[in-house]
């Protein structure tokens, strides 16, 4: 048992660490950051567990080990979803994947974007939207829903106060 | 411990039989655009997840030799790494997405509406392509040789990898 709250514990520090380090650091290179709090929380959350001195009688109970582990199945097949969908849909993945195949292994700017145009892209993107019914289309213009406006809020106001997104 | 092996046997069956059906087109994914293609995966997982749970449950019930009890810090990371991956995911998808980002520039226009061509003059694709790539160039993915770019192995990896999900998955050129 006291492992699965030193792993929620630890997880709760990253998110907060990670949010204080958005909203208050410097640092530009925030998927580095992340990665290094979350590096450091989880070995400070898994050696909390291994050297708590009460964990034989915190035994996990058989119901809680269950749960947790369906728990954590659901999450490797959300994260096996998301590989495919980061695969798919990813364009820097798009762009290695261009370079990859180039016979010299190699391409210029102009070679990339022949090959691979973001208005295309784009293009899908909004359709993808429709369908989602985040987005409508009249005569050509484009127009958030009442979803697609309580999402872009939303995420606006997230991206705006933690001064992230943006850029890509 | 038990809990554990039989989770693992589940994913396992659930992804090794999802890679069958898809990669052997057992069962065709059909799509007109991308988001019907991802909730075609979604559904198809969600069936395979559901049988899982009976795998699941037939090798907790089976695999009684195993100890119960497992070692409280794998218990730490088991629990930590897929709640910090749903958090990391939520964070790019605020971070990066290009559906977010396309919503809010037709929430900010004047109007808060915006023809094709309007929305390529505030979300331009040339300045997104060199954000990627400089992104990618920082990361250590690629590398510059004169004027092309060139993968490093670490992009290299990434993209071996990537381009074999995709042919297996036959998931397209994508991007």
């Amino acid at each position: 048992m006291i492992g699965i709250v030193c792993g929620v514990v630890g997880f709760m520090a990253t998110v907060a660490i990670h949010l204080a380090s958005l909203r208050f650091g410097r640092s530009r290179r925030h998927f580095r950051v992340l990665a290094i709090t979350a590096l450091t929380c989880l070995i400070l959350a898994a050696g909390g567990a291994s050297w708590w001195p009460t964990a034989e009688p915190l035994a996990t109970p058989e119901a809680v080990a269950v749960a947790a582990v369906l728990f954590i199945y659901g999450a490797v097949l959300f994260a096996y979803f998301i590989f495919i969908y980061i695969v798919d849909s990813s364009s820097a993945t798009r762009i290695l994947v261009e370079i990859e195949q180039s016979s010299g292994k190699k391409r210029t700017y102009d070679e990339l974007t022949t090959r691979y145009r973001l208005e295309d892209k784009f293009r899908d993107i909004l359709k993808d939207l429709q369908y989602l019914k985040a987005v409508e289309q009249q005569g050509g213009v484009f127009r958030n829903t009442a979803k697609g406006r309580r999402h872009a809020r939303l995420v606006g106001g997230f991206r705006r106060y933690f001064g992230i997104g943006g850029h890509l | 411990m038990r809990a554990m092996v039989a989770g693992v046997l589940a994913a396992s069956f659930v992804l090794g039989l999802h890679y069958v059906l898809v990669r052997f087109r057992v069962v065709k994914i059909s799509y007109t655009h991308r988001a019907e293609k991802y909730a075609a995966h979604v559904r198809l997982l969600g069936g395979l997840g559901v049988l899982g749970l009976g795998v699941f449950f037939a090798c907790h019930w089976s695999l009684t030799f195993l100890p119960a009890q497992a070692p409280a810090s794998l218990w730490a990371v088991l629990i930590f790494a897929p709640l910090f991956f749903i958090y990391m995911t939520f964070y790019f998808a605020m971070d990066r997405s290009v559906q977010e980002r396309m919503m809010i520039e037709l929430d900010s226009a004047p109007e808060q509406e915006l023809d094709f061509e309007g929305i390529l003059r505030v979300y331009d694709p040339d300045t997104k392509f060199r954000n990627e790539i400089d992104g990618m160039l920082d990361e250590g993915f690629l590398r510059v040789e004169g004027e092309s770019y060139v993968m490093t192995p670490k992009g290299q990896l990434y993209a071996r990898l990537a381009r074999w999900a995709k042919r297996v998955l036959h998931l397209g050129e994508g991007g």
